[in-house]
C-alpha cells in the first residue's frame, strides 16, 4: 500500500537519536555527524578510491516509528544506488519491516515530459542543475529498532562520497492537502545586467527551492496538530522535512521534496466554521 | 594544475558557472599556536580533495576589493563565529587571503586575488565579527624607523653614520673621529671610488690623505671606509666626499636591498627589469640618522617616475602614471560594458612646466669654500638639488596649467633626462579619466594594466586605450567598476 498522495512534514530526524556507523570510516575532518546537523554545507565524505560501497548502519533498543527517507545535497552520479532497510529488533535482526532495494539516486526524465529537442528518457534532473539533489523514498509507517543504509557507488566522483544531510523521520500528513494555487519556485537571486549591447549578463547566485502552500480546509484537529509542530516542535530554527507528494515523478518530486525552514510567521485566520486559512512558506535549507 | 591567463578569462566571461570567493584568514589562538579560519561568500569544499578545507559560506556583507593608484585593499566583511574562541585569539597584523574560482574546481586552480593585513577583528552581537582590514598599510610601513641598512653594531664603534647606498652619493659630509681621522659607512661591500674635498678643494690621495676600506664588514653588505689626513684640518674646515659603488646602484635594487633587508618588513615588489613605464634610474642616498622608510622610499619611487602603492599583494611597488601600452591590452567591448555606467568622470589639468631635482646635495655649503673654488663648483657645493627643467610653448587653451616640480636621488645625467620628459611627455597634455562597470571580467585586471574600449558610447566606436587606475571588485555580485585614464 502507497502513501497517499498529499504532503508529509516531518520535523524530527529519528537519526539523530542514533549513533551512526559506517563501514566506510568518514573523513576525521567530515564525521558522520555531520550530515546529521542542520548547517548546510557541512557535509559527511568518505574517501572512495579504494572502494564502490559503503554502508550506514544504526541501532537502538528503543522502538520508533517513520515512514520517508530522505538524502540530500550528495554527489553521486547516476549510476549510484541507495537501498534503505528497517528491522524491528536491535542489530539489523528480526523482522525485515521495510526493503526499498536498490534504488537509483537520481530521478530520471520521464516519457511524459519529453519534448522535442529534451533529450528524453535515460536522462536525468539533477546532474546540472543548480538545485541540491534530493533523493527521497516514501513507505508504510514502520516501528524499527535497527536500519542500514547501502549505497552502491560504482564511479565515485573524484573518488569522494559526499552527503550533506540525511534524515529518516515520520511524515505527518493532514486530512485535506494544501489548496490548489500553492506555488513551488526557484528561489534564485542571480541578477541580471544589461550590456551596452543590449543582451544580458548575470550575476550568479546559488538557488534554491521554495514552496508557498496553504492550507484552508484543515480540521481544528490538524490545525492544532500543526501548530504544534511548527511552533512547538520545529519554530523557525529547525529543519522541516518536507514531501509534497511521495508518489509524485519527474519535476513535481524534483522540485517539491527537500529539507526547509519555515519563512513565514505561523498564523492561521478563521474564514468559516470550522475552515481557517493556514498559509506556510519554506525555504529549502 | 593551475589556470592560464586565457583559462581564467574565459571562465570569467562564462555565463554559467558558480563563483565563490575562498578565504584564508590567519590567527594566533590563546596558546600561541598559528591557525587558519576558513570561510567565503558561498560555500566551498574542493571536489577532488576529501581532507579539503570546509569554507563556510558565513559571511554576510558581499566580499568587495578596492583597488585606486594608492592602495588594493578588501572592504570589510561581517562573518557569523560559529567558534567563540576566536574572540580571544590574535588577529591584528595577520593575514586575510582571497582565492576566487568556480565551486566545481579543485583548490589548485583558484587563484589568489588579494591579500593583506588585518587591522581589526571586532565583536558584534550575537556572535557576530567584522573584518577590518589595514587601509593605512602602506604608511604604517613607509613610516618605520629604519637603522644603518645592514649594520652589525657589535664590530664597529657605536658610530654608524652617515651611511650612504647607491650609485653616487654627492658631497656627502663624513664623521669626524679625530683631529686627522674622518669615516664613512657605505652599503656595498664594495667601493668603485673615492672624492674627498676640503672645503670644496679636491685632496689627493696619498699627498693630502690615506684611506682603508674594510669592504665586507658586518655581515658582509657593507663597507667602512676611514680617510685618515697627512695634516690636521683645522675644526673650521669642512670635509667632504663623493661616494661611488655599483651593488645596489638602481633606482630598484636600492629600494627592494633597503626595503628587504634593512628595513626587514617591507615588503616590496619591484621587478628588477622595468617595464617601460619606469625608468630604473643610477640614485643615491645618505642616513645622517634613523629617519623613516618614507622619505628614502618616495625619493627612490620619484627617481623612477613613480610613487609607493600598496599592491593585491600587500607589498609596495612603484606606481605611476603609464602611458597605456599600445601593443598589451584586454578589449572590452560594448557586449561586456554594464549599460548606462561609461562616463567621463574626470578631465586633468595639463603640465605647463616640469622642474626635476636630480644630483641631491647631502651638504650644501653656503659658506665657508675655498677661494679657489670656481663659481660653477660653489654654485654647485651650495645647491640642495640640481635642476632641470622642460618648459611648454604657452598653451591658451588652459590658462591656467601647473607647474610641478619633483625631488629625486637620481645622480646620472641621462636617468633625469629620460624621468623628466617621460614625466612631462605624460602630464603635458590632458588626460582623461573614464568610468564604467563590466562583470566578472574586471578581476581580471591589475591597477596598471591596459584595456581597449570599443563600444559606440561617447564616440569611442574606433577604440581607445585606457591603463586602469581604479577597479572596484565586488566579489558577490561580480560587478566591477572600473576607471581607466588615457
Amino acid at each position: 500500500m502507497a502513501l497517499d498522495s498529499k504532503i508529509y512534514i516531518g520535523w524530527h530526524n529519528r537519526l539523530t537519536d542514533y549513533t551512526l556507523s559506517s563501514t566506510l570510516a568518514a573523513e576525521t575532518a567530515y564525521p558522520l555527524t555531520n550530515m546529521l546537523n542542520q548547517t548546510k554545507g557541512e557535509p559527511t565524505r568518505w574517501n572512495m578510491s579504494a572502494t564502490t560501497s559503503t554502508a550506514i548502519t544504526f541501532s537502538s533498543a528503543t522502538a520508533y516509528a517513520a515512514n520517508n527517507f530522505m538524502l540530500k545535497g550528495h554527489n553521486m552520479p547516476s549510476d549510484a544506488t541507495v537501498r534503505l532497510r528497517l528491522w524491528a529488533d536491535a542489530g539489523q535482526s528480526g523482522t525485515l519491516l521495510y526493503d526499498s532495494t536498490a534504488t537509483a539516486i537520481y530521478l530520471t526524465i520521464p516519457w511524459g515530459e519529453m519534448i522535442a529537442g529534451i533529450d528524453p528518457w535515460g536522462n536525468y534532473y539533477d546532474p546540472d542543475s543548480n538545485l541540491d539533489p534530493v533523493f527521497s523514498l516514501g513507505f508504510d509507517i514502520v516501528e524499527f529498532k535497527s536500519g542500514q543504509i547501502d549505497i552502491s557507488n560504482p564511479t565515485p566522483t573524484n573518488d569522494i562520497l559526499e552527503i550533506d544531510k540525511l534524515a529518516l523521520f515520520y511524515g505527518w500528513t493532514p486530512a485535506y492537502n494544501y489548496e490548489h494555487g500553492a506555488t513551488t519556485s526557484i528561489e534564485d537571486s542571480t541578477k541580471l545586467y544589461e550590456t551596452s549591447s543590449g543582451g544580458f549578463l548575470p550575476s550568479n547566485f546559488p538557488a534554491r527551492r521554495k514552496m508557498e502552500i496553504d492550507f484552508t480546509a484543515m480540521s481544528d484537529q490538524d490545525r492544532s496538530l500543526l501548530t504544534h509542530i511548527l511552533v512547538e516542535r520545529t519554530t523557525k530554527a529547525n529543519d522541516l522535512y518536507i514531501v509534497a507528494n511521495p508518489n509524485a515523478t519527474g519535476v513535481s518530486k524534483y522540485l517539491h521534496t527537500s529539507i526547509f525552514k519555515r519563512a513565514n510567521d505561523a498564523s492561521f485566520t478563521q474564514t468559516s466554521y470550522n475552515l481557517n486559512d493556514y498559509p506556510l512558506t519554506l525555504r529549502e535549507n | 594544475m593551475s589556470l592560464t591567463d586565457a583559462q581564467w578569462l574565459a571562465w570569467l566571461k562564462q555565463t554559467d558557472k558558480n563563483p565563490t570567493a575562498a578565504i584564508q584568514v590567519s590567527y594566533e589562538d590563546d596558546g600561541g599556536s598559528p591557525g587558519t579560519l576558513y570561510i567565503s561568500n558561498f560555500g566551498y569544499i574542493d571536489p577532488y580533495n576529501v581532507n579539503g578545507n570546509n569554507y563556510k559560506a558565513v559571511i554576510t556583507n558581499d566580499v568587495r576589493i578596492r583597488q585606486d593608484e594608492k592602495i588594493s585593499v578588501m572592504e570589510s566583511i561581517d562573518i557569523r563565529v560559529e567558534d567563540t574562541n576566536l574572540f580571544d585569539y590574535y588577529f591584528i597584523g595577520q593575514s586575510l587571503t582571497i582565492y576566487y574560482g568556480d565551486k566545481s574546481w579543485p583548490f589548485s586552480d583558484f587563484r589568489q586575488i588579494y591579500t593583506g593585513k588585518i587591522a581589526d577583528f571586532a565583536r558584534k552581537p550575537n556572535n557576530y565579527a567584522t573584518i577590518l582590514m589595514d587601509s593605512n598599510l602602506l604608511n604604517t610601513w613607509l613610516n618605520q624607523t629604519i637603522d644603518i641598512p645592514g649594520m652589525d653594531y657589535s664590530l664597529y664603534d657605536s658610530i654608524d653614520y652617515p651611511c650612504g647606498i647607491g650609485s653616487n652619493c654627492f658631497n656627502v659630509k663624513p664623521i669626524r673621529l679625530s683631529s686627522t681621522v674622518y669615516r664613512i659607512y657605505w652599503f656595498d661591500p664594495r667601493l668603485d671610488s673615492l672624492v674627498v674635498r676640503k672645503n670644496g678643494v679636491t685632496q689627493t690621495l696619498t699627498t693630502h690623505y690615506t684611506r682603508s676600506v674594510y669592504s665586507g664588514a658586518g655581515g658582509g653588505e657593507y663597507s667602512g671606509i676611514t680617510i685618515t689626513f697627512v695634516s690636521a684640518p683645522s675644526t673650521t674646515d669642512v670635509i667632504t666626499v663623493d661616494l661611488t659603488g655599483w651593488s645596489y646602484d638602481t633606482a630598484s635594487s636600492a629600494f627592494n636591498i633597503v626595503g628587504n633587508t634593512a628595513a626587514k618588513i617591507v615588503p616590496t615588489a619591484i621587478p628588477n627589469d622595468f617595464s617601460s613605464a619606469f625608468v630604473d634610474s643610477d640614485v643615491g642616498y645618505v642616513w645622517y640618522q634613523p629617519e623613516s622608510f618614507k622619505v628614502f622610499a618616495e625619493l627612490c619611487m620619484a627617481s623612477c617616475k613613480g610613487k609607493p602603492r600598496l599592491n593585491a599583494s600587500c607589498e609596495v611597488e612603484p606606481w605611476c602614471n603609464p602611458i597605456a601600452s599600445t601593443s598589451t591590452y584586454r578589449t572590452v567591448t560594448s557586449a561586456e560594458l554594464l549599460q548606462g555606467t561609461l562616463q567621463i568622470v574626470n578631465k586633468s589639468n595639463p603640465w605647463r612646466k616640469s622642474t626635476l631635482g636630480w644630483k641631491k646635495n647631502f651638504y650644501p655649503q653656503s659658506s665657508g669654500l675655498a677661494s679657489s673654488v670656481s663659481e660653477a663648483n660653489a654654485r654647485l657645493y651650495a645647491q640642495s638639488y640640481s635642476y632641470d627643467i622642460l618648459d611648454s610653448s604657452t598653451r591658451d587653451e588652459y590658462p591656467n596649467p601647473l607647474s610641478v616640480e619633483t625631488q629625486t636621488i637620481i645622480t646620472d645625467w641621462y636617468d633625469m633626462v629620460s624621468v623628466s620628459e617621460s614625466l612631462y611627455g605624460y602630464d603635458g597634455g590632458e588626460r582623461v579619466d573614464i568610468q564604467y562597470n563590466v562583470l566578472y571580467t574586471g578581476i581580471y585586471d591589475n591597477i596598471g594594466d591596459t584595456v581597449k574600449l570599443i563600444t559606440d558610447e561617447l564616440g569611442l566606436s574606433a577604440g581607445e586605450i585606457y591603463t586602469v587606475v581604479g577597479n572596484n571588485i565586488n566579489l558577490n555580485t561580480g560587478v566591477c567598476t572600473q576607471r581607466g585614464r588615457t
